[in-house]
């Protein structure tokens, strides 16, 4: 689209004025210096623009698929390769709406000569869901600024953003099925870790026989392992409404990133031969007292269930449930000794009370809170210390509580909240539940 | 305007020069009209300098370009930047009752009965916050009531209406007494920051909660403020309002200095 700017009209009255006023007085250099503001508005007039075809522009998404709440750094270049400079060239890229722009900006101006280019690099942060960026809109104005040319420039590159859950968390592979978790029992087995020594039995691997011992004694002895056991895990996730806000427009909410935590906890989990249940508090379910409930199991079919468990707690409304009769509920589901997990961004006393109604019947206990508090205005300042109040009050409940601050990686979060003595069911287990990545 | 026109203005413009420049040459004189070639010129000049002016009205009169600085209009049909705000603002309950305490300082032009709005929230955090830092609730409320939980007398004075605020000057109290409201805001942010600081020091810490906020918080744009009466601007959502010194905290890097200074300050 091609159109004119109404840019010389101080030209054309300057050569009106200067003329009558020449007429007037019957002076020819009156009439003269009214040439002058014409030749601008002729020279205005005269030129025209369009966009050049050989306006080329690249966009890199950094990086996609990913996961709820990364800031994603976009970059789109644009190209002058055509026969001629551009001296007024302004490009937008086509943000999706529902994309927020957190850093920089996705618009330029510059003057692009031939070969050069302009880069633009702005970042968002995307919730769950694809976005489809538009092409950019360029905008070229003539070296005499009268007239523009608008037109959408197909871009080369990527246009899509991803953004999912199990970004992260790729699916479940034949990975280290030569244990059964990284539990280890009090009794001998199969394992890494040295558990006790005994007389050599025929038929014991020679890769457990005793070596040293035997070089220095004459006598075969075995070496035993700590038998690793798996764990039950169950991942409670809070959906309740009090959890759906966000630190910013267009930010994740808490229930989102408390999901995508979860996610990748059960990936883990389920990676290290852990048996993990799932659980969204909240939310008016098919399960008893409206829980959305997964039962304990392990291996790929479960982490799809679980998937779609944690994509129903962002999408689903929440209901009009009691969540106190979730919690307690929850404790006569889970499994003797099972360890629980809840993620919640821990916005009201609610999960606090959960974990007092949990660490009452003796199951270990992890709180995971992703901060969706800002702490640049008075009430961010004042929400955030009650929530690190609750956080505190659940530690000193007896549970691993971990704060997931925007900017720490959710792995090392994970790592930090799943690396508490686990105590067992199992009776006399001992060590870690610790999810490996695969 | 269509080419035509434009070119007919150019033209004619040109017509109306050359006449000039022929009337010059000839250093004009006075003849009767129609007697010779440079008065037929010289009609001909101000019928086109007439049309020019007349098109140049008829155009100013169909002026609609959006705002002077995008010329031809937008690229666009709306903001890139902008965010869908389908979910609250965490944090945003604060804001909410301080709007109630200005309303109820401005009714009666009294701070204090701003301050009583917003009392029983903050005397609620910073008890919670003391009572799981160990300290028995009786004391954390004996604290708050003698003003003895945090150095700054104007915080202290927010939280418990028996300690009295320190002397202020003509100048403040003749700026109270003018906006109150202002008042209870300015008082309000000053003890939250306060509350914070003694909250943070009584809990004990957990996993991660020291660690950086590397990604950005809450930053309102522009679209959700509004310049106030003193030509300063305002947050709309319940950020902070600029303090004494005029600058506004709620501005994402100078507010979180101004908060860290304030912690700093306070320990």
């Amino acid at each position: 689209m091609t159109g004119r700017l109404r840019r010389w009209e101080a030209g054309v009255a300057a050569t009106v004025i200067l003329a009558v006023a020449g007429l007037l007085n019957r002076s020819g250099v009156l009439l003269l210096a009214a040439v002058i503001p014409l030749a601008y508005v002729a020279y205005g007039s005269a030129t025209s623009v369009t966009v050049p075809d050989g306006l080329r522009a690249t966009r890199r998404v950094d990086e996609t698929p990913t996961p709820p709440g990364r800031p994603v750094t976009v970059t789109l270049e644009v190209r002058n390769e055509g026969p001629r400079p551009l001296s007024d060239v302004r490009v937008i890229d086509g943000v999706p709406d529902a994309l927020t722009v957190v850093d920089g900006t996705p618009r330029a101006g510059a003057a692009i000569d031939v070969g050069e280019s302009t880069t633009i690099e702005y970042v968002v942060v995307p919730r769950r869901g694809e976005y489809d960026f538009d092409p950019p809109r360029v905008r070229v104005r003539g070296a005499a600024a009268g007239s523009v040319a608008d037109a959408t420039v197909a871009a080369d590159g990527e246009d899509r953003l991803v953004c999912r859950l199990d970004a992260r968390a790729p699916p479940l592979a034949d990975r280290g099925a030569e244990y059964v978790g990284t539990l280890t029992a009090d009794d001998a087995g199969r394992g890494v870790e040295f558990h006790s020594t005994r007389e050599y039995r025929t038929g014991d691997p020679a890769s457990q026989i005793d070596w040293r011992h035997y070089a220095k004694r004459g006598e075969l002895t075995t070496v035993s392992y700590a038998r690793q056991v798996a764990a039950v895990v169950v991942l409670v996730i809070d959906a309740r409404g009090p959890c759906r806000v966000v630190a910013g427009p267009g930010w994740p909410t808490a229930v989102e990133l408390s999901a995508y935590a979860a996610t990748e906890a059960l990936t883990d989990l389920l990676a290290s031969g852990h048996e993990v249940a799932v659980a969204v508090l909240g939310l008016d379910g098919p399960g008893p007292v409206g829980l959305h409930w997964l039962p304990p199991g392990s291996g790929a079919e479960q982490r799809s269930l679980a998937l779609d468990l944690c994509r129903t707690a962002i999408d689903a409304e929440p209901g009009t449930v009691d969540a106190t009769d979730q919690v307690h509920r929850l404790v006569e589901l889970a499994p003797p000794g099972a360890q629980l997990a809840l993620f919640t961004a821990a916005l009201d006393d609610v999960p606090v009370e959960a974990v007092r109604a949990w660490s009452a019947v003796d199951h270990p206990l992890v709180v995971c809170s992703p901060d969706v508090v800002s702490d640049n205005t008075a009430g961010g300042q004042l929400a955030g210390l009650r929530r690190r109040t609750r956080l505190a009050r659940c530690q000193s409940l007896g549970a691993r509580t971990v704060d997931w601050r925007r900017g720490t990686p959710l792995a090392l979060v994970l790592e930090r909240a799943f690396a508490a003595e686990a105590r067992l069911a199992t009776g006399g287990a001992r060590g870690t539940t610790r999810g490996g990545r695969p | 305007m269509r080419d035509q026109e434009r070119w007919g203005l150019v033209a004619l413009g040109l017509l109306a020069t050359a006449g000039g420049v022929v009337l010059a040459i000839r250093e004009f004189e006075p003849t009767t009209p129609g007697s010779d070639p440079g008065t037929l010129v010289s009609l001909v000049g101000v019928g086109g300098l007439a049309a020019a002016a007349w098109l140049v009205y008829d155009r100013s009169r169909s002026r609609r370009d959006p705002v002077p600085w995008s010329n031809a209009g937008p690229i666009v049909r709306s903001d890139p930047e902008d965010a869908p705000r389908r979910y609250p603002l965490s944090g945003s309950r604060l804001a909410g009752i301080l709007v109630d305490a200005r309303a109820a300082a401005r009714d009666r032009r009294e701070v204090e009965d701003g301050l009583a709005v917003v009392r029983p929230l903050l005397r609620t955090a910073y008890c919670e916050a003391a009572v799981a830092g160990g300290q028995d609730r009786s004391a954390a409320t004996e604290a708050l009531d003698a003003g003895t939980w945090t150095d700054d007398r104007v915080a202290a004075s927010v939280l418990s209406p028996h300690v009295d605020p320190p002397t202020r000057s003509l100048r403040r109290r003749f700026r109270d007494w003018l906006y109150p409201g202002r008042a209870v805001t300015r008082r309000t942010v000053r003890a939250v920051s306060a509350v914070a600081t003694a909250g943070d020091a009584a809990i004990a810490p957990v996993i991660g909660s020291d660690a950086p906020r590397r990604a950005e918080t809450y930053e309102p744009s522009l679209a959700v403020r509004d310049v106030g009466g003193d030509g300063r601007v305002r947050d709309l959502t319940g950020g902070r309002e600029p303090d004494d010194g005029g600058r506004v905290e709620g501005d994402r890097r100078g507010g979180r200095r101004g908060a860290a200074a304030g912690r700093e300050g306070a320990q």
